[in-house]
């Protein structure tokens, strides 16, 4: 069998905090074919960021990756030393964030900035390296990009620096893109053009594609599977379709009905999940989602479901799904 | 001056049933500029609005960040004055009142922000933070102020017996609900939520707008309802208005906003916001919108969507559209409405 574009075993990720051990990420197990958008899904703490940082092994003191193998094209990206991370980072896996504010330099022009990367990882001469940039400029649908190029991140609008990113990450034809919650910040007609902008090159690039979410409305439309993630694990994976329509775990089940939208009669009661997510320091006994689960039975709170097949290609950590 | 007044309340709008009118309401901000600092232009945050909100409705205002909606909310309650124009509150323009007179009015009316942790002092305890405003108001003594204090929090779904907790002890969800106690202290008429949900988690999101439509039932309260959230938005509502580059650009009840939107930034706005259906998103035809949200300092001629709007023609550029009304009860600001 020919090796996944990105194969994630039993990752495991904590932090050593004053307050105790943060277990982030708990025994993470996840895929991405080539080509392919992998949508990651869960709320504020559920371990997807983390989950993508330790992909790119971006995580700092008093983090730690504790265990697992992450399997980029069958090599360890764990295994790798500097100059092989050097090579990963930006080159074959890119990373767009959130806030493009945060990730540009102020104190250098747009242009500089993507050029730089092209120099470092496609070898390139500054005129050629300048060539590819404004091509790049012009690919992400940046007006006037050769006048642009000379810019400051601060004459950009939140949606253009977000496409400045996008510039950046691919234009070193990465096979993998990482892009966590790239439109989160954004407006909702601005995220439009994002993501039909992101749709579009990821097809032409035939970049493989990590989005990761808090948004199910996004996901829907850019994913073709998709992870949920609770309290660090992952509690479903399915084909987004089946997800959407036949979602097996209680967890996907309530965020799916929490989320107002169209088909709802205006008014309705949205079926809230009551209380709040654990506390990663002390997780509870059994399955995590136990204490807010309105299917929850005796055997949830004492032993721990494991990720089992419930569909076709749909796996989900629970011991009455559906 | 009510007489005067009525002249200028837009058709099919029944001022007797109105709490809050806005009438010509205008903000704007100064932009200095060079060695002096002198004023070089403005910022035209809210440019011209009427708008009213009916007793015990949910009236949502939906819009992009820029486009005014919390400057309107901010200048409904006199929080910011306005450069001009007239707001009304039960008949009264808050406007010209005293400040002592305004500062008696505030009793009906308040808010709830986005961000409750920036909005709660840290210092204070949960008791003390809900219990300040009957302090401001000299309402009762402290018997009665701790047994107000201990309905609210049962009120909005928190313990009692957590009154001499800090508000860092408690999860967003709940600081949000601690600033809609701390909202309700006074039992207030009005209530302007600003961006309530936004910086919540869904499963929160939906408790804390189960909790607002609940209140609202309880204590006959009236919403204005701020957010860039459709979906929140529609949820609540019992009407909607659009705003763009400080303008209403459409108006109406909520279902017919959705169903027939007649304003193209309206129609390219829902067509925009992803829904969390697959087959949805496979099929449907998105309007995706060239260009940014032009700068409110200086601002298009004509309509203010025209240089984003597909349908644009030489009036669009010249003559601004009044908002008029084109379905039942459904107004829009626009030369080309509908479909």
């Amino acid at each position: 069998m020919a090796d996944k574009l990105l194969e994630v075993q039993n990752l495991r990720t904590q932090f050593f905090t004053r307050g105790g051990v943060v277990k982030a990420v708990e025994d993470v197990s996840f895929y991405l074919d080539e080509s392919e958008t992998l949508g990651v899904v869960g709320e504020s703490g559920c371990g997807k960021s983390v989950t993508a940082l330790s992909v790119m092994r971006l995580i700092d003191r008093p983090g730690k990756i504790v265990g697992g193998r992450i399997l980029f094209r069958g090599e360890d990206v764990l295994e790798m030393d500097e100059e092989e991370l050097y090579e990963l980072r930006g080159g074959k896996i890119a990373m767009i964030f959130q806030d493009p504010t945060t990730s540009l330099n102020p104190v250098f022009t747009v242009g500089n900035q993507i050029s730089e990367a092209i120099k470092v990882h496609l070898k390139l001469d500054d005129r050629a390296a300048r060539n590819r940039t404004i091509e790049m400029m012009e690919r992400v649908r940046i007006p006037d990009a050769r006048r642009r190029y000379t810019q400051y991140p601060h004459e950009f609008s939140g949606g253009m620096r977000q496409r400045v990113m996008i510039a950046m990450a691919l234009s070193c034809n990465p096979q993998l893109l990482v892009a966590d919650e790239p439109t989160t910040a954004l407006d909702v007609t601005i995220q439009a053009q994002v993501l039909d902008l992101m749709k579009a090159l990821s097809e032409e690039f035939k970049t493989a594609t990590m989005l990761i979410t808090h948004d199910l409305g996004v996901v829907a439309g850019m994913a073709q599977r998709i992870v949920v993630m609770y309290a660090g694990r992952v509690i479903e994976e399915a084909p987004t379709r089946a997800l959407f329509a036949t979602p097996a775990h209680p967890y996907t089940q309530a965020l799916l009905s929490a989320v107002p939208r169209s088909s709802v009669p205006r008014g309705t009661r949205l079926t809230a999940i009551p209380g709040q997510p654990p506390n990663l320091v002390n997780l509870p006994a059994g399955c995590s989602f136990a204490p807010r689960c309105p299917k929850v039975q005796p055997r949830c709170r004492v032993e721990r479901p494991e990720l089992e097949t419930v569909g076709p290609n749909q796996r989900a950590a629970c011991f009455y799904p559906y | 001056m009510a007489a005067e007044m009525m002249g200028t309340v837009p058709p099919g709008l029944d001022a007797g049933e109105s709490l809050v009118q806005l009438r010509g309401l205008k903000v704007y901000f100064p932009v200095r500029g060079g060695l002096l600092g002198t004023v070089v232009g403005s910022v035209k945050a809210v440019d011209g609005v009427d708008l009213d909100v009916r007793r015990g409705e949910t009236l949502g205002l939906v819009g992009e960040s820029g486009c005014g909606k919390s400057t309107l909310g901010r200048a409904v309650l006199q929080l910011i004055k306005p450069t001009a124009g007239s707001v009304f509150f039960e008949g009264a323009d808050l406007t010209k009142l005293s400040p002592g007179a305004m500062r008696r009015r505030r009793v009906d009316m308040q808010m709830i922000f986005q961000d409750p942790f920036s909005s709660l002092d840290q210092r204070f305890t949960l008791g003390r933070v809900i219990q300040e405003p009957l302090d401001n108001f000299g309402r009762g003594n402290q018997k009665e102020k701790d047994e107000r204090v201990r309905y609210l929090l049962q009120v909005v779904g928190l313990s009692p017996n957590w009154v001499n907790r800090y508000p860092h002890e408690f999860s967003g969800g709940q600081r949000q609900r601690i600033g809609v106690a701390r909202a309700l202290a006074l039992n207030p008429k009005f209530i302007v939520a600003d961006e309530p949900t936004s910086a919540l988690d869904v499963s929160i999101q939906a408790q804390v707008l189960n909790l607002l439509k609940d209140l609202q039932g309880e204590f006959g309260l009236t919403y204005l309802f701020i957010s860039h959230n459709l979906g929140a938005i529609r949820h609540l509502s019992d009407r909607i208005a659009v705003m763009y580059l400080g303008h209403i650009s459409e108006l109406g009840d909520a279902d017919d906003v959705y169903a027939h939107p007649q304003h193209p930034y309206t129609i390219a706005l829902l067509s925009a916001s992803p829904e969390p259906d697959p087959e949805l998103e496979r099929t449907r035809k998105r309007i995706i919108l060239t260009g940014d949200v032009p700068s409110p300092v200086n601002p298009p001629s004509g309509c203010p969507f025209n240089p984003r709007c597909w349908k644009a023609q030489a009036i669009c550029r010249e003559v601004y559209p009044p908002l008029e009304q084109k379905r039942p009860g459904h107004y829009a600001s626009c030369h080309f409405p509908g479909p």
